[in-house]
């Protein structure tokens, strides 16, 4: 498996056609179907467009450093003429009209779109268990869950079966899925990628990012992605700027937030540790800093991550669009019969502790305390974000979570402990392959940087990769 | 005895050319739901943005009912459940609303608190069948304001000029049409009923989905006499939701489609607070045309109008705009104003037809007739058959006087005229040699005629004496 | 400690029918989850120091743009009625 620049200046010398690169991933797609990465293939419409593409490359005229590349996206993205389910019987023949933001942008360079991505139903949960059809299996172990919500695009993007993905991130949903199966996952800063034509979940917190094998094709991704779209009104006047090419960090200060390394696997504590180890041997200056109210984040941040899924989940009546109930003999409950038909539980369970928080007599002890922390949580991070330039931490305090481990609902929640408070910040945030544990299993270190530095972030990232190869290395074996 | 007390809550579409959140158009009557797009039908992944002119219409609105303007304001969702409303939730505003305290003053002196005015999105439109409801989303996402009065009412009078007053000032801001027919303006009515001399109000009800200024204050008549004898009989008032039934002039429980939901409103995390700029309250404070009731108080006390006339003149910008012209032209405003009253409100009766005054009409060619008519250049049947057609037509004084109607006959054309009529009445002709002088007004009446009354009677009865004793 | 019926009563608030098999699960695992969003009271929240964001929105203009089609609009309902979305009296 190749970088995107690699892939790219094949496509360019014309070595390979993009219509064997996406033939060679459809192969791939068919073969590993198991693995259940992908919940819709788009073969006819991949291969009419890898052929335009070999079009365009035969007139030495390729749209972009993209154009002609196989990618998956997570089935909450928005693609006209391609059936977007979220994952949930509630939209399991939903075809929208329109496209979202990063397809038009995505399309527009010459990606080729192998399908859509299984994730988590309505992107709610962090092992992709939940999705209404079927889950997704981690590649580098079937035991093991890829994680979620984006678990779909990891495993295709960890496995082979795409060149890169794009998934989204509300509490950690790209950058745990990442860390699980070993790939690497951006969520970039609220407001730099619009989220016109993603599925609603969490408002305020929601934001889509590229999920690629490496660190360094994060670089070629984020910027067609970044910019502002009229058509979403938190979305920054903010276009890309180049990713600097790193020699060292040297004056880089890293802040190590002891908070979110406490009560994690020793096997997790270990790898990212060795990490920070490499990061100070490159030149940087770590320091340990802390966060105090992190200890509130989780509970702040399902408070008002489930006040705003309730809410952008009230329009799913069966009127306009969806799966719609039968046997009914009012709109009352036409409405309730539809509902907890096509919601699954975990939807159901989020969609009620959302009403409950916003419920009058409710609303002002948690769902207006929790936004209240979160605005003072803001305030911490900036602080300490004037004192060190990034924090690094584990990206969950777990490598895996095994398939069917029937968690409950709290102690999965528990696992977001270092990925939730980025969302409520809105900081930048990325997931970089950092080793594994004594299971073999790829542990995730979490880079966090200052709002609207993205790009300083993966440099910092490519750097490190460059320096450590996990990328290209499975549990001591080679993928390629 | 009992007081009757009467709050208001008015919604009145905003007259912008897209939808508060999509740049959909709002222009009404066309295909159901061929005026959509995937934000006002909440298509997943749809997200609202903030129309600039909603805004700018809503300050000025509030700027023009006399009310503050909230620099910061906050969008927020308030849910519930129902088939016209296509994201589960409607976008308005609750903690902060755009505009607070203003006030309308009515003509005996009342004056109406407003508590608030806020921004908001219009709901799709129902059509219930027998077997299904129908949902047109057109009107989905079409800007409204809404007007919230205090408990200020005492009568439904004072109701209805409020509604006028209202409906006058946001059509001279050019803010919204207001148009009860096309339902551009709707309110919703709360009544209590009190005994006189307390200092509490009464348990009240609401009266939802009234129609007409006649049917608001038909409602609160009606529930006005409804509570008064419940509680003259000892009851007690439920506060409940009614509709109001206009054939039968009655109030009945309506299950509202709100239905005590808990409506669990929080900020509009697509959005973000609504900010404008003191300048930018100024600039739009300065766009603001003289309002209706400040121009009537000038067309009473600077034109010298009497009251009744002024007040209805004002009631339309156009036709105030008209007639002032006119005034103006004619140097006489007096005069113009008799003919606009006299005239143009027979032929524009209703309030759309008004509303709708060609703007292509001009106060200035009234203005040149009243002119000619002043100086006797054309008599008052001519200016009125003149000043039809005008209207009706659209024309100029030129066109409508043309060559042949003339500022009179010309004396030879006149003359000729006369000699015919002459030749052509020997009867009147003997009856008046023989020195009945009456005669000669039949011989007149047939100048008359001939000329479609366009000729000066007296210079005709002149012109024949002369024939007639020059013989 | 939340009780069955609350979940009865937030689960009308949701639209959502709760069968009797399920309720005691929803409500022990709405219990556990209420429980931990309360922790959340305990908080002491800093005084903030930061300005409001008072930076002025980017609104959009008040132009028209071509709506989707009626087809495109109606193309997911479940039930067309001759250009309208429709909800039937009994389905």
């Amino acid at each position: 498996m190749k970088k995107l620049s690699e892939l790219s200046a094949l496509l360019r010398g014309r070595e390979i056609s993009s219509v064997e690169l996406t033939r060679a991933y459809l192969d791939a797609i068919g073969e590993k179907k198991e693995l259940g990465a992908y919940l819709t293939v788009t073969a006819e419409s991949a291969l009419e467009a890898a052929r335009a593409a070999d079009a365009r490359y035969a007139k030495g005229e390729p749209l972009s450093a993209i154009d002609g590349i196989p990618c998956v996206l997570k089935d909450n993205i928005v693609t006209a003429g391609v059936k977007t389910s979220c994952a949930s019987r509630m939209l399991e023949n939903y075809v929208p009209f329109y496209d979202a933001f990063v397809w038009e942008r995505l399309r527009g360079a010459g990606a080729v779109l192998l399908g859509k991505g299984n994730m988590d139903e309505f992107a709610m949960g962090s092992t992709t268990e939940s999705s209404a059809f079927f889950p997704t299996r981690n590649p580098v172990n079937p035991d093991y869950v890829p994680g979620g919500s984006s678990g779909g695009v990891a495993a295709a993007v960890a496995a082979g079966l795409a060149a890169f993905g794009l998934g989204s991130d509300t509490g950690g949903s790209i950058r745990q899925p990442a860390s699980f199966c070993g790939v690497s996952g951006l969520k970039p800063s609220y407001g730099r990628v619009s989220r016109y034509g993603l599925v609603a979940y969490g408002s305020s917190l929601d934001q889509i990012g590229p999920m690629s094998r490496c660190a360094e094709d994060l670089a070629l991704l984020f910027p067609l992605l970044c910019g502002r779209d009229e058509r979403d009104m938190t979305s920054l006047e903010l276009p890309p700027r180049a990713v600097p090419a790193l020699e060292d960090l040297k004056g880089l200060r890293v802040g190590v937030p002891e908070e979110l390394y406490n009560n994690c696997e020793e096997g997790v504590t270990e790898a990212v540790r060795r990490a920070l180890d490499t990061l100070r041997a490159l030149g940087a200056e770590t320091v340990e800093v802390r966060i105090p109210l992190l200890d509130y984040s989780l509970p702040a941040y399902y408070i008002i991550a489930c006040a705003e899924a309730a809410s952008n989940l009230n329009r799913y009546d069966g009127i306009r669009y969806g799966a719609c109930a039968e046997g009914y003999h009012s709109f009352a409950q036409m409405v309730t019969k539809t509902r907890s038909e096509n919601f699954g539980s975990e939807v159901k369970r989020r969609i009620m502790l959302g009403n409950y928080v916003l419920s009058a007599g409710y609303f002002d002890a948690y769902y207006r305390k929790a936004q209240q922390l979160r605005a003072a949580l803001r305030q911490e991070f900036s602080r300490v974000l004037t004192e060190v330039d990034l924090l690094v931490s584990p990206v969950s305090p777990v490598a895996g979570l095994r398939f069917g481990a029937q968690m409950k609902p709290v102690e999965v929640y528990q696992t977001d402990i270092c990925t939730v408070p980025v969302n409520l910040t809105g900081l930048p945030a990325l997931s970089v392959p950092c080793g594994f544990d004594g299971k073999g299993l790829p542990v995730g270190m979490q880079l966090i940087g200052r709002h609207c530095r993205d790009e300083e972030l993966i440099a910092a990232a490519s750097l490190f990769e460059r320096a450590t190869n996990y990328a290209w290395v499975r549990g001591g074996e080679d993928r390629v | 005895m009992y007081k009757l007390t009467v709050g208001l809550e008015t919604h009145c579409e905003l007259a912008t050319q897209t939808k508060i959140f999509c740049a959909c158009p709002t222009k009404f009557g066309a295909e159901p739901n061929s005026q959509c797009c995937p934000v006002c039908t909440g298509q997943p992944g749809s997200l609202p943005v903030l129309n600039a002119a909603v805004v700018d219409y809503a300050v000025k609105a509030g700027l023009a009912l006399g009310c503050e303007i909230n620099l910061r304001s906050v969008m927020e969702r308030k849910h519930y459940i129902y088939p016209d409303l296509a994201k589960g939730y409607q976008i308005s505003q609750y903690e902060l609303p755009l505009c607070h305290d203003g006030h309308v003053t009515l003509s005996n002196g009342h004056t109406i608190r407003i508590n608030r005015i806020h921004i908001e999105e219009d709901a799709g439109k129902l059509v219930h069948n027998w077997y299904d409801t129908q949902i047109d989303y057109n009107r989905a996402g079409v800007p409204l304001i809404e007007i919230v009065t205090e408990p200020d009412f005492h009568s439904a009078e004072d109701a209805v000029e409020y509604l006028e007053i209202v409906q006058m000032t946001l059509r001279s801001l050019g803010v919204a049409r207001c148009r009860t027919r096309e339902g551009s303006i709707r309110c919703d009515v709360n009544v209590s009923v009190a005994p006189e001399g307390s200092d509490e109000l009464g348990t009240r009800t609401e009266l939802k989905n009234l129609n007409s200024f006649s049917a608001v204050a038909d409602a609160i008549r009606y529930e006005y006499s409804r509570q008064k004898a419940l509680l003259e009989h000892g009851g007690r008032v439920v506060q409940e939701t009614l509709g109001f039934d206009e054939g039968s002039g009655r109030s009945f429980p309506q299950r509202d489609k709100e239905d005590a939901d808990d409506y669990r409103y929080f900020p509009e995390p697509d959005i973000l607070p609504v900010c404008v700029t003191s300048e930018r309250v100024e600039e739009l404070r300065a766009q603001i045309p003289e309002l209706p009731q400040a121009r009537k108080r000038r067309f009473v006390e600077q034109l010298g109008l009497p009251e009744a006339e002024a007040a209805q003149l004002v009631r339309h910008r156009r036709i105030a705009d008209y007639f002032e012209r006119a005034g103006e032209t004619a140097g006489d405003y007096a005069h113009a104003e008799r003919f606009v009253t006299a005239q143009l409100f027979q032929l524009f009766r209703t309030d759309d037809e008004r509303e709708d005054f060609p703007e292509t009409l001009r106060g200035e060619e009234l203005g040149r007739l009243l002119r000619l008519l002043d100086e006797g250049k054309i008599n008052s049947t001519v200016a009125k058959h003149a000043f039809a057609r005008m209207l009706s037509e659209g024309c100029t004084v030129e066109q409508v006087l043309s060559a042949e109607d003339a500022a009179g006959l010309d004396g030879g054309e006149l003359e000729a005229l006369c000699r015919k009529a002459v030749d052509d009445s020997p009867r009147a002709v003997a009856d008046y040699r023989a020195g009945k002088e009456k005669a000669l007004q039949a011989i007149v009446g047939a100048v008359m005629r001939a000329t479609h009354g366009r000729a000066d009677a007296s210079a005709a009865l002149a012109a024949i004496r002369k024939i007639l004793d020059e013989e | 400690m939340i009780t069955s019926e609350d979940v009865i009563k937030i689960a009308k608030l949701s639209m959502l029918e709760i069968g009797e098999d399920e309720l005691e699960s929803y409500r022990e695992e709405l219990d556990s989850i209420v429980a931990f969003a309360d922790t959340i009271a305990q908080a002491e929240i800093p005084a903030l120091t930061g300005e409001e964001d008072f930076s002025l929105p980017r609104y959009r203009e008040d132009t028209a743009r071509p709506s989707d089609t009626q087809e495109d609009v109606l193309r997911n309902a479940s039930n067309p009625d001759f250009g309208y979305f429709a909800v039937q009296k009994q389905g």
